[in-house]
């Protein structure tokens, strides 16, 4: 609302946060996982003197560098960028919420990297202890980077108390700035979505070690075989998702349980292809790598991580999806009004376009903005309020949603958005509401109704619709012209 | 309707407040920016130099291909430092300027979001090259290693991008203190580098000039390492350190010149601000005068190349310098906010909801970290290469 929009024509800001973040997601997880799996087996191949795994884990901390600490970090870097593009509002408020807990889990990351690079590069040099206390260091960083994040993540879907804290002073700071940040990080669905993560994070560095074996190729069948079942326990804890699945769900807000059970088909429907994509993984994990010991190749280690690549965004889509129409839950609209306080009311009474001023052309005021035609006013308005997510054409394509609905269909309808569940509130005056309408009916006329010419932003108000009722009159005497031959 | 945007409309501060005394976030914002500095120059200079390195000894100007190799074998270590130590300053820059920061973000748009993908690449690049090269840290022999030609498409490929990246980084924080430049035309600006070029120009110039006296700086500092763990034969260390002063030294006259350019191009009031009595003005100057103590040890340091400390001192005043830097770039940053009252700091200090608890731990984890990042550079510094691993 209070900033710019950044427009993704077609593809939506919401799809680009997706995409840069699943594919951050799977990196980041299967780091924290590695780091894990690092440390475990380099020990434990000290222990037995098994220089096979030794050999192994070189590559794998390659791999590891390799990936996560550039394709990860930089998609890392990339969400922050997204996220700021696409809702700088929320945005800032986590980042004010929660600078102190980034702040730690910077501190994290840095260690994460020092150690990272002190294991890889120290083979052959480092003294075996000096070394395998590196490997230590990187998973526990890496393990405590998530345990830091997850509550950042968690407090978008499920605030708890601390809503009930900022509704006190009317959506600003809690009075007791410290119990807010801590309530807040440790909120309803805290500990089972660390636990599933960290599910997660193993199984997917399981799966990553069959590809990395396949594609380095200096072992033979057997020695690969022999490295894929040993990272397959790692895969065991699996057995754990659907229990603390369900207790996680369990917490969710009621709304956002109705969606997922059949509220909203979409939600739904990815919520079962990751639970049942991630029941196979581990069926096969047990049946086939733990119980059989077989042995996987290159092709088909590539289709698990498919699989898994799909549960992973399935379940990241679902988080993402359930907390509509919020972008925090509670607390911030997902077109950036807040949800809490003085301003739905103030939004109403004073209407939207005097709370958004980069929707307009630079230098008009809202009073200007009223006095131009209703379409144009609606226009304005539809940038405002619900552009966020709609594009014209594309993904959540507003044209197919109003497609053939009367005037009348669609005023009662945006009256009552909320009844949606998913959607939030119309927020502005009447005018401004009739504003959005005409809009909406003339877009689904075929017009787009483009902005003014830049020219017209320099010129007084009264000229540019002096311009346009010459233009209009010069059309219908062409009209009139046309009529009568 | 207003002709031009006498007052553009600027967000409104965030409605949770800082959760820490400002001054907490100015010091943690200048302190991360100053490790951002030290990994970032030697990452985006370390390209130009290589580039350059290896136009010479392609046009047979003396042989670098040793000092060029020693510059690869760092860049993705450095790298990954400059991401790390760079993401800080984004969260600090964030929690002050949010209002102003994501504006600048958004009206670059998809020129801002490219930083990602060039960054990606950029990366990439850097580690095909590096794995083309030899290298005693990790036992491996290159093919590369006396092949300039063969080098230079991607060493030329890489210091674009990061030229590009540090060109859009300028854009975006040039943006980002002017909020008269966002609208352009009668239109708000929208995926496109929108500032005023010539300012931003030298700004560039000047940052990325400064990038490679810093890479200088390091050479030099590598090679005296070199020489002290008699990695390379006295001499051969020598000319890694004589390279990288060469380089510095001439160049920090240049930049000086560019710096004075962008000085005297501020609006007066900015320009004002750094000549004021404060914090900010104060370590600028010693800044500037560390630069003096930096001309001098680096001239010591050239005839004497073995004793430790001119490389000591060398080291000690381009710190100086970078916090006078550091220092200067938010001076010049409140400097351009507080025209036309679009600022006050008086925002910040009325919006004060410390969170203490946990910026205790954070502190804390901060202390714990510098302990560990310190241990595992003193057990790798003192790692030897493996008895039987092939020299190179």
């Amino acid at each position: 609302m209070e900033y710019p929009l950044f427009e993704v024509t077609g593809l939506g800001g919401g799809m680009l946060i997706a995409i840069v973040a699943i594919v951050h997601v799977v990196i980041a997880q299967f780091a924290v996982g590695a780091g894990i799996y690092m440390a475990i087996t380099h020990t434990v191949a000290l222990r037995r003197n098994d220089q096979l795994l030794l050999r192994y884990l070189k590559d794998h901390a390659q791999f590891v560098v390799l990936l996560s600490f550039v394709l990860g970090a930089l998609t890392g870097v990339g969400i922050w960028v997204t996220i700021g593009l696409v809702s700088p509002a929320a945005t800032s408020r986590l980042i004010h919420n929660f600078v102190w807990g980034w702040a730690i889990e910077w501190c994290f990351f840095a260690i994460e990297i020092a150690a990272g690079y002190a294991y890889y590069y120290g083979w052959g040099r480092l003294s075996p202890r000096a070394h395998a206390a590196t490997a230590w260091i990187y998973g526990i960083a890496a393990f405590m980077s998530l345990v830091v994040i997850n509550g950042i993540l968690c407090f978008m879907l499920t605030p708890g108390r601390w809503l009930g804290l900022t509704a006190e002073t009317g959506g600003g700071a809690p009075l007791n700035p410290p119990l807010g940040f801590w309530l807040g990080f440790f909120n309803e669905t805290y500990w089972p979505s660390l636990i599933l993560r960290t599910i997660s994070c193993l199984s997917l560095a399981a799966i990553f070690i069959a590809v990395i074996v396949n594609l380095y190729g200096n072992y033979t069948r057997e020695e690969r075989q022999r490295i894929i079942n040993h990272g397959a326990w790692f895969m065991a804890p699996l057995v754990l998702m659907v229990p603390v699945g369900w207790w996680y769900f369990a917490q969710l807000p009621p709304t956002s349980l109705e969606f997922l059970r059949g509220g909203a088909v979409a939600m739904m429907m990815f919520l079962a292809f990751g639970v049942v994509v991630s029941v196979a993984i581990g069926l096969y994990a047990y049946f086939g790598l733990l119980r059989a010991n077989r042995y996987v190749n290159l092709e088909t280690s590539l289709l698990l991580l498919g699989c898994a690549f799909v549960a992973t965004g399935s379940a990241e889509f679902v988080r993402e999806g359930v907390r509509k129409p919020y972008v925090i839950y509670g607390y911030l609209y997902s077109n950036g009004i807040p949800a809490l306080g003085e301003w739905p009311e103030r939004i109403n009474r004073e209407g939207i376009l005097a709370h958004a001023p980069f929707v307009l052309p630079p230098g008009m005021t809202p009073e200007e903005a009223r006095a131009l035609p209703l379409p144009e006013q609606g226009r304005f308005v539809f940038q405002a309020e619900c552009r966020m997510c709609h594009e014209l054409r594309g993904t959540n394509a507003i044209r197919s949603l109003i497609s053939g609905k009367s005037r009348e269909l669609l005023m009662m309808q945006v009256k009552e958005l909320e009844q949606w569940g998913y959607m939030p509130p119309f927020h502005g005056t009447e005018g401004e509401l009739k504003a959005l309408i005409e809009y909406l009916v003339e877009l689904d006329r075929g017009s787009d109704y483009q902005p003014p010419p830049p020219e017209y932003a320099h010129l007084p108000v009264s000229q540019i619709l002096a311009d346009r009722a010459e233009a209009l009159a010069a059309e219908l005497a062409i009209l009139g012209r046309e009529v009568q031959r | 309707m207003n002709l031009l945007l006498a007052t553009p409309p600027v967000p409104p501060f965030d409605p949770l407040g800082l959760p820490a005394p400002t001054w907490v976030f100015e010091f943690l914002l200048a302190l991360t920016m100053l490790l951002h500095l030290l990994f970032m120059n030697m990452t985006l200079g370390g390209a130009i130099v290589a580039t350059v390195l290896d136009v010479l000894t392609l046009v047979r100007r003396g042989n670098h291909n040793l000092t060029v190799r020693v510059i690869w074998q760092m860049l993705p270590v450095t790298f990954s430092f400059t991401i790390t130590t760079g993401v800080a300053p984004l969260l600090f820059v964030q929690v002050l300027y949010g209002q102003f920061f994501y504006t600048a973000n958004i009206f670059l748009g998809f020129v801002w979001f490219a930083l990602v993908p060039l960054l990606i690449v950029a990366f990439y690049l850097t580690y095909f090259l590096v794995y083309r090269l030899s290298s005693a840290l990790s036992n491996r022999l290159g093919r590369w290693d006396r092949s300039p030609g063969k080098r230079l498409p991607f060493s030329a490929a890489c210091a674009l991008l990061f030229f590009t990246v540090s060109l859009i980084l300028t854009s975006n924080h040039m943006l980002s203190i002017q909020p008269d430049q966002w609208a352009q035309g009668g239109e708000w600006v929208q995926n496109r580098l929108a500032v005023t070029p010539t300012t931003t120009h030298v700004r560039l110039g000047h940052n990325d000039l400064g990038a490679v006296v810093v890479c200088g700086l390091w050479l030099a500092g590598v090679g005296w390492w070199r020489r002290w763990r008699q990695v390379d034969p006295p001499e051969v260390a020598a000319r890694i350190t004589t390279t990288g002063l060469w380089v510095a030294l001439p160049v920090m006259a240049v930049t000086a010149v560019f710096g004075l350019t962008f000085f005297f191009m501020l609006p007066g009031e900015v320009r004002g601000g750094l000549l004021r009595p404060g914090v900010y003005p104060v370590l600028w100057w010693l800044g500037l005068l560390a630069l003096v103590g930096q001309i001098f040890h680096a001239l010591m340091a050239l005839q004497r190349p073995q004793e430790f400390r001119w490389f000591a001192g060398l080291a000690g005043c381009a710190v100086v310098t970078l916090v006078g830097m550091v220092a200067a770039r938010e001076a010049v940053r409140l400097g351009y906010l507080a025209r036309g009252e679009l600022f006050s700091r008086e925002v910040w200090h009325q919006n004060v909801n410390t969170q203490l608890s946990p910026l205790i731990l954070f502190v804390a984890m901060l202390v714990i970290t510098l302990g560990t990042v310190g241990w595992l550079l003193w057990v790798s510094a003192r790692a030897r290469p493996a008895a039987g691993s092939r020299a190179v």
